[in-house]
């Protein structure tokens, strides 16, 4: 059976930001861990996190990612020097790794991790996928794994980010530190289920852009122009914007169904641009067909809060009164600071724990602010962007006798 | 696009306007939000950094070195502004030289750490410099920390290196109000740390001083007090109050505490010295008293006090110890009172030595003068050897007493040496004649050897020279069977701190000899070596003792070492060259042994005064006798006699007061007649006394034949007949 154990902080010093949280986590017990998922922000240096990490932990298996900022049990951090923790200790684990995955080679590369995982965990029944949030095709991702584990497998997690910059981004596995891979964490716990579901709370407006020319998850033109060129114009942005100038009021909206807007409480599923190339190319975070009709958005504070509580409550009645193990929790970078100030986003990560917490304390939590955020919508699992997803590990309830 | 129809076009056209305006509105809200939302975040980030200062602020005062505060400075720069690095150039920050804190990640290399380093420096000078490029800072903010006076005592940086610009980005004005504004609680925190530092070294050392005082008080049992007179309350110190058996609240703060316990006998004096010392101008107290014990016995104390004076120069405080003297003081009384014993058991010894000897010459003086009136009267050779015999052993009591009372006068620094001139030569001569038939008698000769270039005088105690002399030789002739014994003197040789001429005195006989582990022991008292022939030693022990005292006493030296066969005693002593008109002419007339006149001998004791008159008749004279001074007195008021033998100790009048009384009382033309103290006690304050009476000389008992003769040829009255 597995445990949990989780701890945040915000510390300037690498070494020692891993070794409180250790301790804060699991006291003298740091030995003992089988498996460490660290989330930190851009500001430490992820070799001295994992080298320390090992050093501390030497037997468990450690994954981490960089992000713009985390959340813990403890609350929300958004800095330079943050860093959370979950520490998971029983055998029923496993990860897989791999390196130099792009937009471009995002099925096969996804493939091979998920067999690689398949072969060490036979009988895992949930996994946490971490990918790196520039460049890749997440849909293609998502279709790989479920051919290897199959769809009932839930797949939940995050893509890496930076602090909202484009630039870069880093991936932990074991002591080394990439910037282009993915790896892959699978429970194969039978006493435990994975409850997920995402919301955003924004609300499409406009005309439609429409993908006029793309290749996978490259968009060539949108309304016959350049795309880049055109998603800036219509964003009253200049040409030579960035994306962190348009990350924050740039959320593209695709339209869903009835029946998936229904259970998502929205219209629309967003996407975000978190690069582009010189010729104007941009870079969607999963394939998108030419054809397809992009709204951009607004962000609706209230709506924001309502869809939250109402995510919040169906997940709380799916989950009912069962014993929560850990609770994951990925976030859009634009959700953070770039939206809400303190005082509302502390309130946001309140809304999201509260309704989880059990005897007034909030189970461990593991959290952050990424790119991207991998969550079911109509049974499926499914990438989003701008969104706030929760998953909640739940001990099953023994079968009465 | 077109319909056709210019109504629905027309209409299209406004409604394609109206959506591209609403459009551009959307964008500019979308815009706003975000402006907003950057705004809000603005604040949030100002807010976000106080907050953390103030963490900052926190942890700082907890920090417990300078070198653990500067590292935290550097943590907090990183962790409010979200930059990369945070340096602070720390000025005399650890052991007095200029040191350099880095926020935890990679470290410089050394040659960038020097060129900071140089950097620094020019800066704190003044010489504004940019950064070197080593260190290959994109973007950076630098702010002085600075003391409560405005003198640096630091440079603080942030910055973000080129490899992490993408990351971090440009510090904007926000940052550097925000950095502008930590460097100045860093630097007050410094400069509070400095002062807290220099505190808390004060109060170390305070509080050393005070343990120290505390430790040294406990060790040595002295009580502090401390009279505030503003208040007239006094501090006592725990000490002060376990002195009388008291601790923490038994005793108040009272003046009284210490006024009341006074001894009565001490009260007056002591109240009135702490007046006086109050009233005067002087800074320092001391006094002794007594103060009552808890346990109601009386503590001696000593007191100190030291005022402390204002401005004005009046008094406020007296500041001052107490010591427990109590048990010096019952020592003091037991020293007193052993002090006290031991002289009245010196006195009663002495008493008891000049009775003993009083008590034994008496006899002595009517033996000895019998065996030498025998002497001189018809008898034979046999008879003659048994008069030798007695008298010689009489003379040998004598020399014993003689020698028991020389010790109990050395041992009683009663022992006062004469200052006189004398010839050391002729005394030496003197000696060896006397000695020289005993020697002789043994088979031993002695040799005298007197280079020239001797001082013809010298000033010292003659008689105690004599003595000395006469120790070593009578020593000398004792252990030597056969051989010589060689007398001599000679200068010593001089020393660089010699002020006053040595005489060497040297006696080295070929005699037994004295083993070397003796030495030192010959010179105690009553320690004889027996001849190697299993004779018996003459003696009681005390010559050699007594001889060394009396060389001590003129400040000279005595020693002796083991020749091949026999001793050496070489006696080393000071004796100044006496003026050349001080040695008296010697006497060129041959003594006289017959004497015409009448003499009165007043003598107590029947024996002394038989055998003292047949003595004087042996010389011619007529002897009348009286037998206490009263009847002397009236004798020699009434008779006309040319010379007195007086006795000093006599009932009804003893002789000293005789002699006053005819002093006083006699003609004038018979007053100067000489009268002669006889007496057992040999005491120099007796023979003071007798001088003091008017007396014209002394004679101890017993008397003998040759000091009798001197005394006549001295005070007889001169006769015209020569002698048969």
């Amino acid at each position: 059976m597995l445990t949990f154990h989780s701890a945040s902080a915000r510390i300037v010093d690498s070494r020692r930001a891993i070794a409180d949280c250790l301790e804060a986590a699991c006291g003298d017990r740091s030995a003992d861990i089988d498996l460490l998922i660290i989330h930190a922000s851009m500001g430490h240096d992820f070799h001295v996190l994992a080298r320390e990490a090992a050093a501390l932990a030497p037997r468990a298996r450690i994954v981490g990612a960089s992000c713009c900022g985390v959340v813990g049990s403890e609350g929300v951090s958004e800095s330079l020097k943050d860093i959370a923790i979950m520490a998971v200790q029983g055998p029923e684990v496993a990860v897989a790794h791999v390196d130099d995955i792009r937009g471009d080679n995002s099925a096969s590369r996804a493939r091979s991790l998920a067999g690689e995982l398949k072969s060490s965990l036979p009988l895992v029944n949930m996994v946490f996928f971490m990918a790196s949030g520039i460049d890749i095709d997440n849909d293609a991702c998502i279709a790989a794994i479920e051919a290897e584990l199959g769809p009932e497998v839930t797949i939940f997690g995050a893509t890496s980010a930076d602090n909202m910059r484009g630039v870069t981004s880093f991936q932990i596995f074991g002591t080394e530190v990439f910037s282009h891979s993915a790896w892959l964490v699978g429970f194969a716990d039978p006493t435990l289920s994975v409850e997920t579901q995402a919301s955003h709370g924004f609300i499409a407006v406009g005309e439609p852009l429409v993908v006029t020319r793309s290749d996978g998850n490259r968009i060539g033109e949108l309304n016959g122009r350049p795309a880049w060129a055109e998603y800036t114009r219509r964003l009253g942005l200049a040409e030579d914007a960035i994306c962190a100038e348009t990350i924050p009021i740039g959320a593209l909206a695709e339209e869903l169904s009835d029946s998936l807007a229904d259970e998502y409480g929205n219209r629309h599923i967003l996407r975000v641009i978190t690069r582009r190339d010189d010729d104007g190319t941009i870079y969607y975070p999963t394939t998108v067909a030419e054809g397809s009709r992009l709204w951009l958005t607004l962000r609706d504070e209230q709506r924001i809060f309502d869809d939250l509580d109402r995510m919040m409550h169906s997940l709380s009645a799916r989950i009912g009164s069962s014993e929560i193990a850990a609770v994951f929790h990925a976030d859009c970078l634009a959700r953070g600071r770039h939206f809400f100030h303190r005082i509302l986003k502390e309130e946001l990560v309140s809304r999201m724990q509260q309704p989880l917490a059990r005897e007034g304390r909030i189970p461990p939590w593991l959290g952050m602010y990424g790119f991207g955020e991998f969550a079911r919508l109509g049974g499926r699992n499914t990438f989003h962007n701008y969104t706030t997803a929760i998953y909640t590990l739940c001990r099953r309830q023994p079968a009465m006798a | 696009m077109e319909t056709g129809d210019p109504m629905a076009d027309q209409e299209l056209a406004r409604l394609c306007k109206e959506n591209a305006f609403l459009s551009q509105r959307l964008s500019r809200l979308s815009h706003l939000q975000a402006e907003l939302a950057e705004a809000r975040h603005q604040i949030d980030q100002i807010t976000r950094r106080f907050r953390r200062m103030q963490d900052f602020m926190r942890h700082a005062v907890r920090t417990e070195s300078r070198s653990e505060l500067a590292a935290l400075t550097c943590e907090a720069v990183v962790d409010i502004l979200d930059c990369e690095l945070g340096l602070l150039w720390c000025l005399r920050c650890a052991q007095g030289r200029n040191s350099l804190y880095i926020s935890p990640g990679p470290p410089l290399l050394p040659a960038t750490i020097d060129d900071l380093a140089a950097w620094a420096e020019a800066w704190t000078e003044g010489r504004d410099h940019p950064l070197p490029v080593s260190l290959d800072f994109h973007d950076h903010l630098i702010a002085p920390v600075l003391d409560d006076e405005g003198n640096p005592t630091g440079i603080l940086i942030a910055a973000n290196t080129t490899a992490k610009a993408g990351i971090h980005g440009p510090f904007d004005e926000a940052a550097m109000r925000s950095f502008a504004a930590f460097a100045g609680q860093v630097g007050a925190i410094m400069e509070s740390r400095r002062r807290r530092e220099m505190i808390n070294a004060q109060i170390e050392a305070i509080r050393l001083s005070e343990e120290r005082l505390s430790l040294a008080l406990q060790g040595s049992n002295v009580g502090l007090w401390d009279w505030d007179f503003r208040s007239n309350r006094v501090f006592y110190s725990e000490q002060w109050k376990k002195q009388l058996g008291y601790s923490g609240d038994e005793i108040s703060d009272a003046l009284s505490e210490w006024s009341d316990r006074l001894h009565p006998d001490d009260r007056a004096a002591a109240l009135s010295q702490g007046f006086d010392f109050f009233r005067s101008g002087t800074r320092t107290y001391s006094g002794v008293f007594r103060l009552r014990h808890r346990d109601g016995n009386w503590r001696w104390i000593a007191a100190t006090g030291f005022v402390v004076r204002g401005a004005d120069d009046k008094p406020r405080r007296a500041v001052g110890t107490h010591i427990d003297i109590t048990a010096y003081k019952e020592l003091e009384e037991r020293l007193r009172s052993a002090k006290e014993q031991a002289e009245r058991a010196n006195r009663a010894k002495s008493g008891f030595l000049a009775k003993i000897s009083h008590e034994i010459r008496t006899p002595l003086n009517g033996m000895i003068g019998s065996f030498q009136l025998l002497s001189g009267s018809r008898i034979d050779d046999e008879q003659r050897k048994m008069v030798e015999l007695g008298e010689t052993s009489g003379r040998w009591i004598m020399d014993i007493i003689g020698e028991s009372l020389d010790l109990a006068r050395i041992e009683a620094g009663k022992l006062v040496l004469a200052s006189e001139p004398f010839d050391i030569s002729v005394i030496l001569a003197e000696v060896i004649e006397i000695k020289r038939a005993k020697a002789a008698a043994k088979g031993v000769r002695i040799r005298c050897v007197v280079p020239p270039g001797l001082p013809a005088s010298v000033l010292g105690d003659s008689g105690r020279f004599r003595q000395i002399v006469t120790n070593l030789v009578g020593n000398a002739i004792k252990f030597t069977e056969r051989g010589t014994i060689t007398v001599g003197l000679r200068r010593a040789r001089p020393t660089d701190d010699t002020a006053v001429p040595r005489i060497e005195l040297i006696v080295a006989d070929t005699g037994i000899g004295i083993p070397e582990e003796l030495a030192e022991a010959v010179f105690q008292p009553f320690l004889q070596i027996q001849p190697n022939d299993g004779s018996f030693s003459e003696g009681i022990g005390l010559g050699l003792s007594i001889t060394r005292e009396l060389v001590s006493l003129m400040r000279g030296s005595l020693g002796v070492t083991r020749r091949r066969r026999g001793s050496r005693f070489v006696v080393t002593l000071p004796l100044q060259d006496a003026p050349a008109h001080s040695a008296a002419p010697p006497s060129v007339a041959p003594p006289r042994t017959r004497f015409e006149g009448s003499v009165l001998l007043v003598e107590d004791d029947p024996i002394s005064r038989k055998v003292g008159t047949l003595m004087i008749q042996r010389r011619g004279l007529r002897v009348d006798t009286a037998a206490d001074g009263g009847e002397g007195l009236r004798l020699l008021l009434a008779g006309h006699y040319d010379l007195a033998f007086v006795d000093c100790w006599m009932p009804v009048l003893d002789g000293l007061a005789m002699t006053r009384g005819f002093r006083e009382q006699a003609h004038p033309a018979r007053r100067g007649m000489p009268i002669i103290a006889l007496s057992a006690n040999t005491q120099p304050s007796d023979i003071a006394a007798s001088r003091a009476a008017g007396m014209d000389h002394y004679l101890t008992k017993p008397l003998m034949d040759e000091a009798l003769l001197d005394c006549l040829n001295r005070f007889a009255p001169a006769s015209e007949r020569p002698p048969p």
